[in-house]
């Protein structure tokens, strides 16, 4: 490397500014040896002891935690001022005869409070213990006058958290509870933004948005502060103003609000089919020009606001050990096998690769001879001769095996991963479950053997290896209708408290659905019939002047064969019954809401889920009307 | 003649010893403090703190190793080339800021937390120095002449004090007026400097800045008006520190860090719990460290080859030394509480990495020095 100013000579203006460095650093050292003078040696004794008699003591001042607000702006979820009863182990002035006193005043049994005390010996003494959670107003007002007598007892006022929904928006929202252990370590010291560190005994999200969102909504906690003597007792302020000046006590800052894509009055329309028919099964609703989710719930559930209060191990057990598996989310956290609903993905991935026309017609004798067996129609009689139209809205097996047949997995893998299947969708919620679309490549990774000629045949009619997410399912019809596979989010705005946008999500398209003019145009009438022909399968659910569409699907979940689906169902043990499902869309050719329902062990599409999704596209009409009618 | 070390052997024998060693005591030292610090906190998540510090200090000793062989003066466009990956660092880091998954300020690439705002300031007194090494002025800098490597500093500080981290943007600012100091600005700039920021301050306060940025700025000059607690930070601190008294509580005996009286107390405010356990004597044992440090880095500034290694030297030593008074003087009430890192000290695997980059760089300077 060259350089002109590499010559000593140089340098040497620079030989007396160095003196300059020598004596800033000279300054910096007997500036800070004065002050250490004065702090260690002259006032030294004075604030040993001052450290070691008294106590300054950080009264914690809870910050609110964020409210929620769905689309509208309707509060889902509010903080509500709770009191616990507490003990300061430090403060108790002889722990026996003053448990023995508490026990006598609140009626809680000694050993409850000894249980709590040795629970938390490992904390510092004056942390306050809760011995009595959420209690009355009765009980604060008997603590409060008892005070006197009771050194290192002490009302806690909190903020409960309150899900005003309750069950309806339980998966969704989550609840909250206090951090645990490993918990800490997972999410280690950099768990907080500007200083908002996590503390044992501190509330963070546990589940659903209250968990994804966790640092936003949590506000950042005040502090009050006190100089309390060994015993307790306070000591004057002046005496500590004197030496350090005024004592700062800091504000709580509440946390964010997050304002949600959901509409609570559609939520609950959805918690009430499932409660009121005692439907186990999920439902997702999204805007199909945005993928904004407008409703997803779940059955069965939980209540949250108990499960933020925190339950006990049994009841914890209780509901895990409930076969309909209330904690999860069954919109993303399960997955099924699509059924039906899966066909027209097959016709469309037919009409794509010019393998089939619409004007195909296919026999159908209720079966279909293949490799060494019957494959058999869910119309035992057969349809006779029927075209790829009739096919979807009359969801005629046969034809779709005849598809699937001449299509093999790989064809239709490729346009099930254009459409978000086998994929997570990226929702702002925890735990997706990805799903699942075979092909030969999986099969011999992971299962270890070639894809068989005959799984051609059951994968093209959504059974097999194809598993989805509700999620999925109603992201790929929107993603059909309305030619983009759009990222769903629930959560619209962050705000501050006083209501300043801090964050806004935006439409983010996954995957752009360019399909051939004329393949679009079959797909939405073949949709739309099967609503609104006489012969399509949700005939009974149509929509008069809503142009719905959709497909139904129905599941069977045992080798029965298909012939008796129909026959069976109802009289078998609910857990073995067929799952329904039913995707549905509105208005069919510019599609605004698409909602996806799987009603497990529904034995129906059509009658177990299909009913809710007209019931939600007609209450979302009849809220927000559809934009070709303004 | 300059005098260029061939052999590893003739490298050896120009290592500055007095810098690796003091450094690597102050380290030492720091590791046990941490150690007090977080062996029985309740806070979350130290327990592994020990542990990962330990681990950064290991990658720093081998940073600083290999810096050290490394000749500085072939370093050519690299200065430039860390100063746009640390602009770049930043960047992501503030997209990353908010989505969803949480709002963070470092980025985590498995052992380490990386804070890029570390790195940035290490790339910047670089790519600095770099400019300034092929300016000759002699006369001293006007205002126009430093424009550009205003604008230089300006980009990172101003990525810094959005996350935000006020503190450390501020600490890269003064770093880098105390170079252009040493590189001499003429008597008229500098007046007019002092008589535009006198101006424009009150103009900004009332005018530009929003109410909470205004609260912000009162509570770096009145720690106790900050409302997330920095006075009592302050105040805990002191109490701390006096209460050492002259040979302090003992190693792991310090009330104050125990009882969690102090909070940051193994990043930010680890000098206090040296004070409080090891007293007047430990502390000044701790300064005298801490200046011989500083010392020793300006007399491997002096003794430099070239202006480069000159300026870096400089720079970096300017650099330390601000963020060591700084840190020091908050801990013990002479400054205002901003979170500011003491080298070599506090908990924080990038900071300590950097620190003994820094020292690294400092080496290779030293051992291309000329003979005398």
């Amino acid at each position: 490397m060259s350089n002109r100013l590499s010559g000593r000579e140089e340098l040497f203006v620079y030989e007396t500014r160095f003196r300059y460095l020598y004596i800033a650093v000279l300054v910096f050292f007997f500036a800070i040896l004065l002050r250490l003078w004065f702090l260690q040696l002259y006032k030294g004794t004075e604030l040993y002891l001052y450290a070691e008699k008294n106590r300054m003591w950080e009264e914690k001042e809870l910050a609110p935690r964020g409210m929620i607000f769905d689309r509208n702006g309707q509060l889902l979820v509010d903080n509500k001022l709770s009191f616990d009863i507490v003990i300061r182990p430090q403060f108790l002035q002889d722990q026996k005869s003053s448990i023995k006193k508490i026990s006598e005043l609140l009626n809680i049994p000694e050993e409850d409070i000894k249980l709590r005390i040795l629970k938390s010996k490992n904390l510092p003494m004056y942390y306050p213990i809760p011995i009595a959670e959420d209690v009355d107003r009765d009980k604060v007002a008997l603590v409060e006058s008892n005070k006197l007598f009771l050194p290192g007892v002490d009302v806690l006022v909190t903020n409960k958290r309150t899900y005003l929904f309750g069950e309806a928006t339980a998966h969704l929202i989550g609840y909250i509870g206090e951090v645990n252990k490993p918990e800490m370590n997972k999410l280690g010291p950099g768990y907080d933004i500007h200083g908002r560190k996590l503390n044992l005994g501190d509330y963070i999200g546990k589940f659903g948005l209250e968990k994804v969102w966790d640092l936003d909504l949590r506000g950042i906690d005040g502090a009050k502060y006190m100089v309390v003597d060994a015993n307790g007792r306070m000591r004057g302020q002046e005496e500590i103003e004197e030496i350090f000046g005024e004592i700062p006590t800091t504000e709580s800052e509440p946390g964010n609000n997050l304002q949600l894509t959901i509409d609570a009055d559609l939520q609950n329309i959805a918690y009430k089919y499932f409660a009121e028919n005692n439907r186990k099964g999920a439902v997702v609703a999204i805007d199909a020009r945005n993928g904004d989710v407008l409703v997803m719930f779940s059955y069965p559930g939980f209540d949250p606001t108990v499960m933020s209060k925190g339950v006990t191990p049994e009841v914890l057990k209780e509901i895990k050990s409930n076969p309909f598996r209330p904690f999860y989310n069954k919109n993303i956290q399960d997955h099924y096998s699509p059924g039906s609903a899966f066909k027209p993905l097959v016709a469309l991935s037919a009409l794509e690769e010019g393998l089939a026309t619409p004007d195909l017609i296919t026999q159908c004798m209720g079966r279909l001879w293949f490799g060494n067996r019957y494959f058999h129609c869910h119309k035992k009689e057969g349809h006779g001769n029927i075209d790829l139209h009739n096919g979807i809205v009359k969801s005629c097996d046969v034809v779709f095996y005849k598809l699937g047949i001449k299509l093999g997995v790989d064809r239709v893998h490729k346009y099930a991963t254009m459409l978000g299947l086998g994929q997570r969708s990226g929702i702002d919620l925890p735990d997706e479950n990805k799903g699942l679309m075979p092909s030969t490549w999986w099969k011999l990774k992971n299962v270890g053997y070639k894809w068989m000629p005959g799984e051609d045949l059951s994968m093209a009619i959504g059974q097999g290896y194809d598993l989805v997410t509700p999620l999925q399912l109603v992201n790929m019809y929107a993603g059909i209708a309305s030619g983009n596979v759009y990222r769903p989010h629930v959560v619209k705005h962050v705000k501050d408290v006083d209501g300043n946008i801090l964050w806004t999500s935006r439409p983010e398209v996954l995957h752009k659905v360019n399909l051939k003019p004329s393949t679009k145009e079959f797909m939405m009438k073949a949709l739309w019939g099967v609503v609104n022909e006489q012969a399509g399968t949700a005939w009974w659910y149509r929509l008069d002047g809503l142009d719905m569409a959709g497909k139904t699907g129905t599941v069977q979940l045992y080798g029965i064969s298909a012939g008796d689906i129909y026959k069976k169902c109802e009289n078998l043990p609910e857990l073995k019954r067929h799952h329904g499902w039913f995707v549905g869309f509105a208005p069919y050719d510019k599609p605004e809401i698409a909602v996806a329902v799987v009603a497990e062990h529904s034995c129906h599409g059509s009658s177990g889920a299909a009913p809710l999704v007209r019931d939600l596209v007609k209450a979302y009409h009849d809220k927000y009307g559809f934009e070709r009618e303004r | 003649m300059r005098y260029v070390p061939e052999t590893l052997y003739e490298k050896i024998t120009k290592y500055d010893f007095s810098v690796v060693f003091i450094s690597s005591l102050l380290c030492i030292i720091g590791l046990f403090n941490i150690y007090s610090a977080t062996g029985t906190s309740t806070v979350v998540g130290v327990e592994g703190l020990f542990t990962r510090q330990l681990i950064s200090v290991g990658i720093g000793v081998a940073l600083m190793v290999v810096l050290s062989m490394i000749d500085y003066r072939k370093f050519g466009h690299l200065p430039y080339i860390l100063y746009g990956i640390s602009i770049l660092l930043l960047l992501v880091v503030l997209v990353l800021g908010r989505s969803a998954y949480g709002a963070r300020r470092w980025i985590n690439i498995g052992f380490l937390n990386l804070q890029p705002s570390e790195i940035a300031k290490f790339s910047t007194i670089l790519a600095l120095a770099r400019y300034f090494a092929n300016d000759m002025n002699i006369e001293g800098y006007s205002l126009r002449d430093l424009l550009i490597p205003t604008i230089m500093v300006a980009v990172p500080a101003g990525l810094i004090v959005i996350q935000p981290d006020l503190g450390s943007a501020l600490l890269l600012l003064i770093s880098v007026f105390s170079l252009f100091l040493f590189l001499k600005m003429r008597k008229n700039s500098l007046i007019i400097l002092a008589v535009v920021a006198s101006i424009a301050a009150p103009v900004i306060y009332n005018f530009a800045l929003k109410d909470y940025q205004r609260k912000r700025v009162m509570t770096f000059i009145d720690p106790s008006l900050d409302p997330k607690g920095a006075g009592y930070n302050s105040l805990q601190s002191k109490i701390a520190v006096g209460s050492g008294r002259l040979v302090g509580k003992g190693y792991m005996k310090g009330t104050q860090t125990h009882l969690n009286f102090l909070p940051e107390h193994h990043t930010d405010f680890i000098f206090s719990v040296h004070a409080e356990e090891n007293g007047f004597v430990g502390s000044l044992f701790l300064l005298l460290l801490y200046a011989l440090l500083l010392a020793s880095g300006i007399r491997i500034a002096s003794r430099a080859g070239d202006k480069f290694g000159v300026l870096v030297a400089v720079g970096f030593v300017a650099m330390l030394f601000w963020q060591a008074f700084i840190n020091i003087g908050m801990v013990i009430g002479i400054m205002p509480v901003v979170g500011i890192t003491l080298p070599f000290m506090s908990y924080g695997g990038t900071s300590v990495i950097m620190s003994f980059a820094i020292v690294g760089i400092l080496q290779s300077i030293s051992i291309r020095r000329y003979m005398f």
